[in-house]
């Protein structure tokens, strides 16, 4: 059976919440110079795993942008091998689900070009 | 709600924000060390040390009435906020004959450190390769949603 309506909204969820978390990488790597910059961070699945233990649903769950505080008052937090690392972590992930979502399209593609 | 990291391509924007600054500090550095033997006289100062300032960039941008208006502030990287001067002072040495010299024969030279130039240039090289390996990252994601999304 061909799933034709399967729902692939947290994928697309998912996918903002990386592509969300490497812009935010790549701007904490281009102020690790600034005095006093505190680096943005981008929660998801921590508040996702807040709703569940909650038991709200988790389909409303949606990703939150902020600064990172931590540090001393106007010290710059940026920690360098730390943003790549987490810029390599992303790029596995966004590939994990981009793979899973690939290959639903292509049997979707499959079940209606016949090949 | 404000989305700072809206936008496809942004992250290239971004990134190239970082390797501009980067690069804007790489010139003061050389012009720093150009004029390192720029000695002062009585009505010349030497060259004085300059000092790139950077700052976070934060653009803003209107959003569309499909996204219910407003503003957005969007992550723009980095700029170079100033140049400013080093205010430490110059150093004086003895070296009566040079045409800079006053009567006791003490010239001024300018007050570039040589080994901190030398120190500023590698920070900066490292940075602007973590900018360009960040940037490769985001470059390797978007490829990689093409090639896996292909049908």
């Amino acid at each position: 059976m061909i799933d034709f309506d399967r729902d692939i909204s947290f994928q697309q969820r998912m996918l903002d919440v990386l592509d969300a978390r490497t812009k935010a990488g790549l701007h904490n790597v281009a102020n690790q110079n600034v005095a006093g910059f505190k680096r943005y961070v981008v929660r998801f699945e921590d508040l996702l795993k807040q709703a569940e233990t909650d038991g709200m649903p988790t389909d409303k769950v949606e990703p939150v942008t902020e600064r990172d505080t931590s540090g001393a008052p106007g010290q710059n937090n940026v920690v360098l091998m730390e943003e790549l690392s987490m810029l390599g972590k992303t790029s596995l992930l966004h590939d994990m689900v981009t793979r899973g979502l690939g290959g639903y399209f292509g049997t979707l593609n499959k079940a209606v070009v016949g090949r | 709600m404000s989305e700072p990291m809206k936008g496809v391509f942004r992250g290239f924007d971004i990134a190239g924000a970082g390797l501009r600054a980067e690069l804007q500090r790489s010139e003061i550095v050389a012009s720093n060390l150009g004029n390192m033997h720029r000695t002062g006289n009585a009505k010349n100062e030497p060259y004085r040390r300059k000092v790139v300032v950077f700052e976070e960039l934060l653009e803003q941008a209107t959003r569309s009435a499909a996204e219910g208006g407003g503003r957005d502030t969007l992550a723009g990287g980095v700029a170079v906020a100033k140049v400013a001067e080093d205010k430490s002072a110059f150093p004086v040495f003895y070296q009566p004959g040079h045409p800079d010299a006053d009567e006791n024969g003490q010239v001024m030279g300018s007050n570039v450190d040589l080994f901190k130039e030398l120190v500023d240039m590698q920070v900066i090289e490292r940075s602007f390769d973590a900018n360009l390996t960040a940037m490769r990252s985001y470059r390797t994601m978007l490829q990689n949603t093409i090639n896996n999304l292909r049908g």
